[in-house]
């Protein structure tokens, strides 16, 4: 038996997530979590397939710190749908289609960001595997990236083995 | 495949498979990630069908422009025949094609059946007259009446001026009759041919060569998926015997499993060599389906088959039998062969050439049509040789192979309709390229009035004339000097018409043979016309009245009125003779009529330059016979006549103007009287 006590105000999101393939049980007994926790029980055995899950919650509820010309903002990683580099300007897009300048360079934005699942597909663009909606390969051994939002972005010749390791096509290495 | 074919083909291909790599790789992408962003537990919105569909377009399109490339044989290697694209005629090229044509055809309506079964194969005799090659002899003499020079036709009746050949039509015999130099007659022994039928003999230097065929009973079995059918079916078997005329030893022997509808023994004008080319007509509900010919020289007899990709079939075509057309080489019994599936009905060959013709119905939108269509075969008579050249189907039907003619390279024919009534002319000429017959002229408009159909055609080079009747006998004159505007140039008027023209000389002189009519349009008798083709009316008539004096009463007809190969015609010499059967009956008593039957020979003299053009006739008389047996023909040699039928022989003197001999043959009622009905 496995027992993972997480916040209560999330409680709804992970039921969505894990409901529909596992059979568990909600607790917020005093006695079994603390106080504005509360309990998901279920079977040890799912434990490898829910970890990623977990993780990925993870790191939706993950933020990090971004150098503006106005100093520091905190964002939520889900919230980030790409970044593009334009002249000296990092501008992060949003999934609202809001805009953010950000005064970090992109390299360093990569490692930030690469453990929760965005990778580089050009000189100028990070883009979150999360927020990719499908990929449309092209003549050119380019492809084309569609986004949740609509947007399209461009994978460059040399970045898509990167992204092919990042989605896990390359099984020597990136993300699984 | 063309090699444009093949580069169109492959570029096609390689589109469909860089299509087809790009939307592979699309889905293993896009499977990919679905499966990452699922191992992350990512809700992301689903890919809408119509994107994959979109992404395959350009993978669908391609591929349907391949196959329908592929499939629609646009870039498939043509079929050539002797450096002609085919574009009319396929080869079958199996038996399982041609057995699918057959069956393809008889699961059409029993009514197509009927009507393409009953236009044909009516006259097995073919036609014609002229002066026939008489080379060899000092003696004068009047062959059969051909249609084309150089182009001999069978007939019954053959001479070199010599020996007079006569195949006594259904009796199985022929006739060796030799003329002594005082004109009598030396009958030699009969030639038995055995259970061999003929009508058709033809004569060369050295060779008599009879064509006739045998009768076979075939058992014949139908399934129609229940029940079995049988019955016989009559086939005929089609033989050529070749016979060596100083030995009268069977020299050459070819029999087949077809009819032999009609044929020409060519003679090419250069090399003397003399080819026979036989058409002949195959049933199909025979189980071997390709021609078989079976050749016996000096003992051997050797059997072959004509093969599938030498026999041919046209689309529109019904195939109801199989016409083939034979080539055979009178030096070294040679012999080529070409068929194509569908009937023949008339045919008309030259020197160089021979024209099949197909009369056929089609019935569409309530209408029944009649139609032609016209295969040219070209002739190497020194091989032998036949070789398809091309086809053109037209409206209308052709009545006989005078309604055709070839002249310097055009093929002029004249058909009529019957549904409405309506004539026309064609001038056509054999495509360079294809297997196509082009149109390059055509009269489709003033020939004949209204309800008139054709009645008689001849050609004459440049000129063309064409009789049409319902009361009246126009004979019209056609300007052909330019292939493309044929001209109608006059119209003559009369009673009566004309079933038979003879070109009488350069003078615009045609003397017309048919039948006289009352106002009605009945016919009233046979008539001779002589007419002048620049005037509107014809020279002179002369009538054979069907009523005589008082109280007989007679009715007449002669074989030459459908079979101008009965006519004896010789310009030169100024004579057209045939012969004329009459019944008479006369009132002997109120209640009490006497009938006898009457067969003569008219011989009538033509001057154009006289006051009276047409002579009265000579008459020869047989003796009244208590049987149907009229005189066949009649043979001129060193000006005597010599009448011919299967009773007697007279000959006439026309120095003398008396009968010189008469000679009673013996014959199958003198051995078997009893079938005779004697009063």
């Amino acid at each position: 038996m496995l027992k993972i006590i997480w916040n209560k105000e999330e409680v709804e999101n992970i039921k969505s997530k894990l409901s529909k393939d596992f059979d568990l049980i909600l607790t917020d007994d005093p006695n079994e979590v603390p106080l504005d926790k509360v309990g998901i029980i279920l079977d040890d055995s799912n434990l490898d397939k829910i970890r990623p899950i977990l993780e990925m919650m993870a790191i939706e509820r993950s933020q990090v710190l971004f150098q503006t010309p106005h100093g520091y903002v905190q964002l939520n990683v889900k919230d980030i749908s790409y970044l593009e580099a334009f002249g000296e300007d990092i501008y992060l897009h949003g999934i609202d289609m809001t805009n953010q300048i950000i005064k970090q360079p992109l390299y360093q934005l990569e490692e930030i960001l690469r453990p929760y699942h965005f990778v580089r597909i050009g000189k100028s663009f990070i883009v979150n595997i999360s927020k990719i909606r499908y990929i449309r390969t092209g003549f050119n051994a380019k492809l084309d990236i569609e986004l949740i939002s609509g947007t399209h972005l461009e994978v460059s010749r040399s970045f898509v083995k990167d992204f092919k390791s990042a989605i896990g096509i390359d099984k020597k290495g990136g993300l699984k | 495949m063309t090699l444009f074919g093949w580069i169109i083909v492959s570029i096609v291909s390689v589109v469909v498979v860089v299509f087809g790599v790009r939307f592979t790789s699309d889905i293993i992408w896009n499977r990919k990630l679905g499966k990452f962003q699922k191992s992350q537990s990512v809700v992301v919105p689903k890919i809408p069908r119509l994107y994959w569909v979109k992404r395959s377009y350009g993978l669908i399109l391609s591929s349907l422009v391949l196959v329908t490339t592929v499939a629609s044989g646009a870039f498939a290697i043509p079929n050539m025949l002797d450096g002609r694209v085919l574009l009319n005629a396929t080869p079958v090229g199996s038996k399982d094609r041609l057995e699918q044509l057959i069956a393809d055809t008889s699961s059409g309506n029993w009514w197509s059946d009927f009507f393409n079964g009953g236009m044909m194969e009516d006259e097995v005799l073919a036609p014609e007259v002229d002066t026939a090659a008489g080379d060899a002899t000092t003696r004068d003499y009047i062959g059969t009446n051909v249609q084309v020079e150089g182009v001999d036709e069978a007939d019954i009746v053959k001479t070199d001026g010599y020996t007079i050949y006569y195949a006594t039509r259904y009796y199985n015999e022929v006739r060796i009759l030799d003329i002594n130099d005082d004109g009598t007659v030396d009958p030699q022994a009969n030639l038995d041919l055995g259970d061999m039928y003929t009508d058709a003999l033809y004569l060369t230097d050295t060779q008599l060569i009879v064509i006739g065929y045998v009768y076979t009973s075939i058992p014949y079995t139908y399934q129609d998926g229940v029940d079995y059918y049988g019955w016989a079916y009559t086939s005929y078997s089609g033989a050529v015997y070749v016979y060596n005329r100083e030995t009268m030893e069977l020299e050459y022997k070819l029999e087949t499993d077809s009819n032999f509808y009609q044929h020409r023994l060519v003679t090419d004008p250069i090399s003397g060599k003399s080819a026979l080319y036989l058409v002949s007509s195959k049933s199909l509900y025979t189980d071997e389906l390709r021609p078989e010919y079976s050749e016996t020289q000096d003992g051997n007899t050797v059997t072959s088959y004509l093969g599938y990709d030498s026999i041919f079939y046209f689309d529109d075509v019904p195939v109801y039998s199989m016409t083939v057309v034979t080539g055979i080489s009178l030096d070294t019994y040679e012999m080529t062969s070409q068929a194509f599936l569908g009937n023949v009905s008339e045919i008309y060959a030259s020197t160089d050439a021979i024209y099949t013709v197909d009369n056929y119905s089609s019935y569409t939108l309530n209408t029944w049509e009649s139609h032609v269509q016209i295969v040219k075969y070209a002739l190497d008579v020194d091989h032998a040789s036949i070789t398809y050249v091309g086809q053109k189907e037209l409206t209308g039907y052709v009545g006989d192979q005078y309604w055709m003619d070839e002249y310097d390279g055009y093929f002029r024919i004249v058909t009529s309709s019957w549904n409405p009534i309506h004539n026309d002319l064609y001038i056509l000429e054999e495509d360079d390229e294809t297997d196509e017959l082009n149109l390059v002229g055509s009269i489709t408009d003033g020939l004949g009035n209204l309800n008139e159909s054709v009645k008689s055609v001849r050609f004459d080079g440049d000129t063309g004339y064409v009789v049409t009747f319902e009361q009246h006998d126009p004979l019209y004159t056609i300007d052909l000097s330019d292939p493309n505007h044929p001209v109608i140039t006059s119209a003559i008027e009369e009673p009566g018409y004309s079933t038979y023209l003879h070109i009488w000389d350069d003078d615009n002189h045609v003397i017309g043979f048919g039948f006289s009519a009352d106002d009605n349009g009945f016919a009233t008798g046979l008539k001779i016309s002589a007419y002048d083709t620049t005037q509107e009316l014809p020279l002179e008539d002369y009538q054979l009245n069907n009523q005589d004096e008082e109280g007989v009463y007679s009715y007449s007809y002669s074989e030459a009125s459908y079979n101008p190969k009965a006519l004896m015609v010789s310009p030169d010499k100024g004579i057209i003779a045939f012969p004329i059967m009459s019944w008479r009956s006369t009132q002997v008593s109120t209640y009490e009529w006497e009938y006898d039957y009457v067969s003569q020979y008219l011989v009538f003299y033509i001057d154009f330059s006289a006051d009276q053009i047409i002579s009265d006739p000579i008459v020869i008389s047989h003796n009244p016979s208590a049987y149907y047996v009229g005189i066949d023909r009649g043979v001129y040699i060193n000006n005597i006549i010599y009448t011919l039928s299967y009773n007697e022989l007279v000959s006439f003197d026309l120095d003398s103007k008396s009968i010189l001999e008469t000679i009673v043959f013996q014959t199958y009622f003198d051995e078997n009287p009893g079938l005779i009905y004697v009063d």
